[in-house]
């Protein structure tokens, strides 16, 4: 099959076409999608090489798992799962590796925050960000403190376009829900901006 | 920390904002919002915010990736380094792909509608059709006797300059305007056409918004302006969906670009900020002016468009083609397509006095017989003059009343040699060119026939593949426009994909 042919098969037929042993139709998934999935880790880690690494191990893990995938199901839902799960995973194991703490201790130099706070994000505050008049950096900081399961719908929603409902497919919780993360991540944006224009 | 909100249904803005809350909430939450001014302050903000995020980097893949994909792959599972087992029947090869089995459902849908609306509710409502031609017809001195578009005013039309050789047909023209009656109610009876592609471009179009209701081609931190050629291009896009201010989900991103238009308009009735390379911008930005007007049968739209006619008018130089600038004579072959497009859709809403440009548009087309030397910049032996074919095309099928149609299928078959999308792959971008898919879309639906079919399932499926997971367009899709950035090419393919439901076809 030529190149262009391979474009006109949508992603279950490609699906399809990989379990038959043709690596082609792999390829053609992996260029369809790796600018999203690369985007995806990249907003919730900052980290390029992370970015890369994750979204390869994705693609890895995805082939294993194909026989799950419902060909009537949307493929990029079954990807954001199988790229959600992964980072939840190595956020799990680098806080395994992390020397156990109280969730209300604060920190040592100075910094008053309790730990729970902390871990939305070590960067610095984005006030102390716009003190180097660096407003993309603010921002970026602004998004690194959200909880991670506001990140995430965050990344989901305003980065990749995704819809309620698929967001909620992907993260395997109600309508409802993804909802209330969105409105509290952005008004905790739009306070953090708010700081920043102050 | 800012105040807290005033209202309680300001919780629920955020879900509007992202085009989530049910068209029935989202009706009542759009009146609220009209009143309630803590709600108008945090929708403000909220939008702030969301521009913020428009703004955040996003990154490419590094040029290896996929191949290290395949190796990482190769490596875990060497079975694929077989031969692919056997078992692919010959007559897959022939069977069409969901997407071409959609788009055929799909255009025979727009078929069977397009034919409803033609010879069902075809019946001219004559009051309604006086209140939507008011626009027009206003623009006459009242109680002179002698309103554009009347039979008197066709007999005493001239063509300006050399062009006096041309014969102006007021039969062919009368029986034309009394059609365009019909064509005029096709445009006002446009819905969202449901199509999830465009939806999603729209939605990106509308997030990409500027603050000040304009769209520009780079991010807000590159510090480019808003201009009326993106603006316009955007609002194009809403609008041949049906989105007006007067409802629906991009009511607001819909007024506050047409805001932003009226304020850039000059005295003159150019919209931009100077003449000179203004043209195209202006032309563009006029149609949604002009499209809106007709949409809204809004007197403020109708004589900003109007004034906006009369400077395209004005503008066209004496050969009678449009240039980059005010009767510049450098003939970018877009500008005179984007020109001859704007004047038409005027004359279908009552506008009889774009009749000479427009036939004086048509024959300097003509006469240049689809080779100019300067193709918009593009090299000639390229696609380039296929381009500058489409619009020739297009010129004379909007500004003739009688087809030549052997010259318009020979042109056809012209365009039909090189598919304006060559390239599918981010290295083989350069070879695209958006212009001539855009007015090669709009000419060919224009003859319909075989010669469309050709074009249109193609052209549409590639446009489909290559929209990103966000709704918009890679930015380096169209190297001839690079600085319109993905509002350029988002806004263009959105209007690409609209084509079937924006115009009627001239010649039914």
């Amino acid at each position: 099959m030529h190149q262009n042919e391979w474009d006109l098969l949508s992603d279950a037929e490609l699906v399809a076409e990989v379990k038959r042993g043709r690596l082609a139709a792999f390829t053609r998934l992996v260029e369809r999608h790796q600018r999203s999935l690369i985007n995806f880790f990249y907003h919730v880690s900052w980290d390029r090489q992370i970015a890369e690494d994750c979204a390869q191990e994705v693609f890895l893990r995805l082939f294993s798992h194909l026989d799950r995938y419902e060909p009537q199901a949307k493929f990029s839902t079954f990807l954001f799962r199988v790229a959600r799960n992964l980072w939840i995973d190595r956020v799990r194991a680098a806080n395994a590796r992390a020397k156990p703490v109280s969730l209300e201790a604060v920190g040592a130099g100075g910094d008053e925050r309790p730990l729970q706070e902390r871990i939305a994000g070590n960067a610095a505050t984005p006030v102390e960000i716009l003190a180097e008049r660096d407003q993309r950096d603010a921002l970026r900081a602004a998004i690194e403190r959200l909880p991670e399961e506001q990140r995430v719908v965050v990344v989901l929603g305003e980065f990749e376009g995704l819809k309620y409902q698929e967001i909620g497919a992907i993260l395997d919780v109600p309508v409802g829900t993804v909802k209330s993360r969105m409105h509290a991540a952005m008004e905790k944006l739009k306070e953090m901006l708010l700081q920043v224009e102050a | 920390m800012s105040a807290p909100a005033e209202c309680g249904r300001a919780s629920e803005l955020t879900a509007f904002l992202q085009g989530e809350t049910a068209p029935e909430e989202a009706e009542g939450l759009r009146l609220h919002l009209e009143g309630c001014l803590p709600c108008g302050r945090e929708r403000a903000r909220l939008e702030k915010v969301r521009a913020a995020l428009l703004g955040v980097e996003r990154v490419e893949p590094s040029a290896d990736f996929t191949a290290r994909v395949r190796r990482s792959l190769l490596r875990a599972h060497p079975e694929f380094l077989a031969t692919p087992p056997p078992g692919k029947r010959w007559w897959r090869a022939f069977r069409p792909s969901p997407l071409v089995a959609l788009s055929l459902a799909a255009n025979a849908a727009l078929a069977l509608v397009a034919v409803w609306l033609f010879y069902f509710r075809a019946e001219p409502g004559e009051g309604a059709h006086e209140a939507t031609l008011r626009w027009a017809r206003g623009r006459a001195e009242p109680g002179s006797g002698r309103e554009p578009g009347s039979p008197s005013e066709l007999k005493g039309a001239a063509l300006p300059g050399d062009a006096n050789r041309v014969k102006l047909d007021h039969e062919a023209w009368q029986g034309r305007m009394g059609r365009d009656r019909h064509r005029l109610k096709f445009i006002e009876d446009r819905k969202p056409g449901g199509d999830k592609a465009v939806a999603a471009a729209l939605e990106w179009l509308a997030r990409a918004q500027r603050p000040d209701g304009g769209w520009a081609g780079a991010s807000p931190q590159a510090g480019q302006a808003s201009s009326p050629h993106l603006t316009g291009l955007s609002l194009l896009a809403f609008l041949g969906e049906g989105h007006t201010p007067a409802g629906g989900p991009h009511a607001g991103a819909v007024r506050r670009g047409l805001d932003f238009l009226l304020g850039e308009q000059r005295a003159s009735g150019l919209v931009g900020t100077e003449p000179e390379g203004a043209m195209m911008g202006h032309a563009i930005a006029g149609m949604a002016l002009l499209e809106a007007a007709i949409l809204m049968r809004d007197e403020r739209l109708a004589a900003a468009a109007a004034a906006a006619v009369s400077f395209t008018v004005s503008a066209q130089n004496r050969t009678g083609g449009w240039g980059r600038s005010w009767r510049g004579e450098d003939h970018d072959p877009f500008v005179v397509g984007w020109q001859v497009t704007f004047l038409r859709l005027a004359q279908v809403g009552g506008h009889a006095g774009v009749i000479c440009p427009l036939l004086q548009a048509d024959r300097r087309l003509r006469m240049a017989g689809g080779h100019e030397a300067d193709a918009g910049g593009r090299a000639s032996g390229s696609g380039g003059l296929r381009a500058v074919t489409a619009v020739g095309m297009l010129a004379h099928q909007m500004a003739s009343p009688a087809w030549d149609t052997r010259l318009l299928w020979s042109r056809a078959e012209t365009l039909l040699e090189l598919s304006p999308i060559p390239g599918m792959e981010k290295a083989s971008f350069g070879q695209n060119d958006l212009d001539f898919a855009y007015f090669g879309t709009l000419a060919l639906h224009q003859l319909g026939g075989e010669g469309w079919t050709r074009w249109w399932h193609p052209l549409r499926e590639k446009v489909l593949l290559l929209q990103a997971r966000d709704g918009s367009w890679p930015a380096d899709l169209d190297p001839w426009r690079a600085e319109g950035g993905q509002v350029h090419t988002t806004a263009l393919a959105a209007l690409i994909l609209e084509t079937p439901g924006r115009y009627p076809r001239m010649a039914e």
